[in-house]
């Protein structure tokens, strides 16, 4: 008997754990559209990731004068746009078929909006790697650049502001925003410095003018990644202001 | 099936126990003593009337005898004789009483006969005789108040013996249950405790064999449960320790693409911070679509992958990683485990190797090329014009400098490297001379560029070194740094000193280095820019000896460098300040 109750004891500790029934944040949901809302964060998470590696692949490019580099960021982008196709019918499906409330569809409205501006980031990244190809084939394309700083700076907030939404992060959101103003800051910059440059070496407008352009489409990166952290910030407080309404009643 | 306490299952069942035995009783009590009252009554009243009517001749002596029968008695009486005509009825109920069937009574004697004839009067007997010699029936009937009396007394003896029997089994009921009831309780709290270290030492506590039997199992499965659960903690914490103090970052995950594990080094190398209860799903803690892809691929195929992914966060890294689906014992796939380790510098040796052979080759053919082409070009006929074959012959002069220079660095440096530190006499030198020797013979280089030498450096300063491979090395620094100088710039040289290390450096205000180049610019023939550095006339190798030199000293050479405003080159070697006193005491 000893022996038969032993395993039995040791089966019950060996089962693996499941977490097909962990639930999401947002409560009381059918377990369908938690399942869905799932794979919809998973899918945009996947964009998410996509983008901002084209981010880094098209800025280590220019950095680098990498054309092959170059070229692998442009070929990412109908790839973006091919996932950016799937995650809005995702929202489009799980609106029509769940109707979901509340943070659900907060949610949901914010996947889109968001879905929209990395696909907006997806292109910018693109535009950047095609001004690396065309650094790359200038000879003495060498200049002083706050670029590396910069895109680090840019490609940070890209991530916060997707770890924010994931995590419903108020404070990291907020972070994202207040980074905003130093990415501005550098990108003007790199205009003063461009300005300077091409008056004592006429000869480098060319350059500086890719340089600008990089710079500006690194601000535009940053401007979105802004504009998601909004809409995170957006979706908390919506909760917010929920509860306040609740307690007052 | 709804569970109640034992008290309330047990206590209605003796209740309704006792009530069924006292209530038999009473039953049984009162149908005897009944039967005996009534027969005694009966055969009084009715002895009574013969005793009356036993002197009567005729009928009307026995009519006149009933009558004074009547007046002492409360009694009614019908007489019917034997046709069933009624002969005498007289008494204060006698119009009630109906005429007897059949009208000859069985029994010569009587028949008693209980009836109540009204239920809220007192009782009546009724009973039936034969008079004057079985020619008549006669019917009486009396009131019979001992009935009444005799059957309160036994109700009140019957409530009595109810109100007994609730309190015996109120207490019977406690006295059984207490035991078990204290027993169970004691079961209960030890059955708490099963699994944790204090659930022992139960017998004793309880009277009952049964449950002390219980008791003892109970315990015994509590210690196997304990043993069992120190057993898979001892296991668990050895595995986390194993897989904590793994060099190769392991991850498993679910099927649902959720994260259940990952170790130290998988943090370290993600750059994340996990708290072990939350599972955030792989698209979440790992923002990387190689891994993504990696993961979807080893959970749809079931089969082991291997693969190599590229890190891109500061500096990229590049993985090898080995995925393998993950089964339970029914061989279900539940989940996938990467294991990955970092091969980055495996990568950049092999970069750097595949780099050396194609520059010492390049290097080696370059002014070999250049001989080659010029002496064919002298014995074409330049031989004869003079002054075209003086020039000639100085550039195949100048290219094989270069070679030769090439080749001594080399097996300089090669010596260096295959030297073990033995072989290397070390000395009391002073650092100071060093510098002044090697600022001597850069002097020369440096007034062609109009380069002013600065020397800022603390006098007297000795440490164990061998001073000619210093001097080497701080000349190859030097003779960079006027090299990648503006004109009419100054180059200085620091020598400063603490507890530790000596600290020789070389700043120039020259070019500097761009950040990109700076991990690899100690490789052999590594060059910022190719086509401007071979034009100075370097080897592509100085930085690379000075290295190595710094390191047969313990020490090493650091870089600080802002493009366009120059670089700083540091050699840093340990302080040994105890030397000179060990070359005096040899």
């Amino acid at each position: 008997m000893g022996e038969g109750s032993n395993s039995n004891i040791y089966q019950l500790f060996s089962n693996p754990p499941s977490y097909a029934n962990l639930t999401p944040p947002g409560g009381h949901m059918s377990s369908h559209l938690a399942r869905e809302v799932e794979r919809l964060k998973k899918k945009l998470l996947e964009l998410s990731t996509t983008v901002e590696e084209n981010v880094h692949r098209a800025v280590r490019a220019v950095l680098d004068k990498d054309e092959s580099l170059a070229d692998a960021a442009i070929r990412f982008d109908p790839k973006i746009d091919q996932m950016e196709v799937e995650v809005e019918e995702d929202c489009l499906k799980i609106l029509a078929l769940y109707h979901p409330v509340a943070i659900d569809l907060r949610f949901i409205i914010s996947v889109l909006k968001i879905n929209n501006d990395l696909e907006r980031i997806g292109d910018l990244s693109t535009n950047i790697a095609a001004r690396a190809k065309s650094l790359a084939r200038l000879a003495n394309s060498d200049t002083e650049s706050n670029l590396e700083q910069m895109s680090e700076l840019v490609q940070g907030m890209l991530r916060d502001s997707l770890s924010a939404l994931i995590r419903l992060d108020l404070k990291l959101a907020q972070k994202v925003c207040n980074s905003d103003q130093a990415v501005d800051e550098l990108n003007r910059e790199t205009y003063k410095r461009a300005h300077k440059e091409i008056l004592k070496h006429p000869g480098s407008v060319k350059k500086m003018f890719f340089y600008v352009s990089v710079s500006r489409n690194l601000e535009r990166i940053a401007d979105l990644a802004t504009n998601i952290a909004e809409d995170v910030i957006y979706m908390i407080d919506g909760e917010i202001v929920r509860h306040r309404i609740m307690t007052i009643d | 099936m709804r569970a109640t306490t034992l008290y309330r299952s047990v206590f209605p069942t003796l209740l309704l126990l006792a009530l069924g035995v006292v209530a038999a009783t009473f039953l049984l009590v009162r149908n005897s003593v009944f039967s005996v009252i009534e027969a005694e009554y009966g055969r009084d009243l009715i002895s009574h009337l013969q005793s009356a009517t036993g002197d009567a001749e005729n009928e009307n002596e026995l009519r006149s005898a009933l009558i004074d029968f009547l007046r002492h008695s409360n009694s009614s009486v019908l007489v019917v004789d034997s046709a069933g005509e009624e002969f005498f009825r007289g008494g204060p109920n006698s119009s009630e009483i109906e005429v007897p069937f059949p009208l000859q009574p069985r029994s010569e004697e009587f028949t008693v006969v209980r009836d109540a004839v009204d239920s809220s009067s007192l009782p009546y007997l009724e009973a039936r005789t034969e008079l004057f010699s079985r020619s008549y029936s006669a019917v009486l009937t009396a009131p019979f108040p001992l009935l009444v009396q005799v059957s309160r007394g036994l109700y009140g003896a019957a409530f009595i013996a109810i109100g007994g029997a609730l309190l015996l089994a109120l207490l019977f009921s406690s006295l059984v249950i207490a035991p078990v009831k204290q027993g169970l309780s004691g079961l209960l709290k030890l059955a708490r405790r099963v699994g944790s270290a204090d659930a022992s030492s139960f017998v004793g506590n309880s009277s009952l064999r049964e449950i002390q039997e219980v008791a003892v199992r109970l315990e015994r499965v509590s210690r196997d449960i304990e043993a069992h659960m120190d057993g898979i903690l001892n296991e668990k914490n050895e595995t986390d320790a194993v897989l904590s103090s793994m060099a190769e970052g392991v991850i498993a995950i679910d099927s649902n693409e959720r994260i259940i594990r990952m170790n130290g080094a998988a943090m370290d190398v993600f750059d994340l911070e996990l708290h072990p209860k939350t599972h955030p799903s792989v698209q979440e803690a790992i923002r990387n679509t190689d891994f993504l892809k990696l993961v979807k691929k080893v959970l749809s195929s079931h089969h082991p992958i291997e693969g190599e992914i590229t890190l891109l966060q500061d500096g990229e890294k590049i993985l090898h990683v080995n995925a393998t689906p993950l089964r339970n014992t029914q061989a279900d796939l539940i989940g996938a485990l990467l294991v990955f380790h970092d091969i980055t510098n495996l990568r950049k040796l092999e970069t750097m190797r595949r780099d050396f052979v194609a520059n010492v080759s390049h290097e080696l053919k370059t002014p070999i090329t250049s001989i080659k082409g010029f002496v064919e070009t002298l014995l074409d006929g330049a031989l004869d014009n003079n002054e075209d074959a003086k020039r000639f012959l100085g550039i195949v002069l100048k290219q094989s400098d270069r070679l030769t220079s090439i080749i001594d660095d080399l097996l300089s440096l090669s010596r260096l490297e295959s030297d073990q530190k033995n072989s290397i006499s070390f000395d009391a030198t002073d650092v100071g001379e060093v510098i002044h020797r090697a600022c001597q013979t850069c002097e020369s280089e440096a007034q062609r560029k109009g380069i002013r030498l600065k020397i800022e450096a603390l006098n007297g300063l000795h440490t164990r070194a061998n001073g000619h491979l210093l001097e080497q090395a701080v000349i190859n620094l030097l003779s960079n740094a006027i090299k990648y100088s503006h004109e009419q710039n100054d180059v200085i040289v620091r020598v400063n000193a603490d507890e530790h290390e000596i600290r020789l450096s070389v700043e120039d205000f020259g070019i500097g280095i761009p950040k990109i180049h700076i991990p690899r610019l100690f490789e052999r023939f590594y060059r910022v820019d190719k086509a401007r550095s071979r034009k100075m006339g370097g080897t592509g190798l100085g930085l690379a000896i000075t290295k190595h030199i710094a390191q047969l000293h313990n020490g090493f050479v650091s870089v600080k460098s802002t493009p366009g405003q120059g670089s700083v080159f540091t050699l840093h070697l340990p302080f040994e300040r105890s030397v000179p006193k060990q070359v005096n005491s040899r």
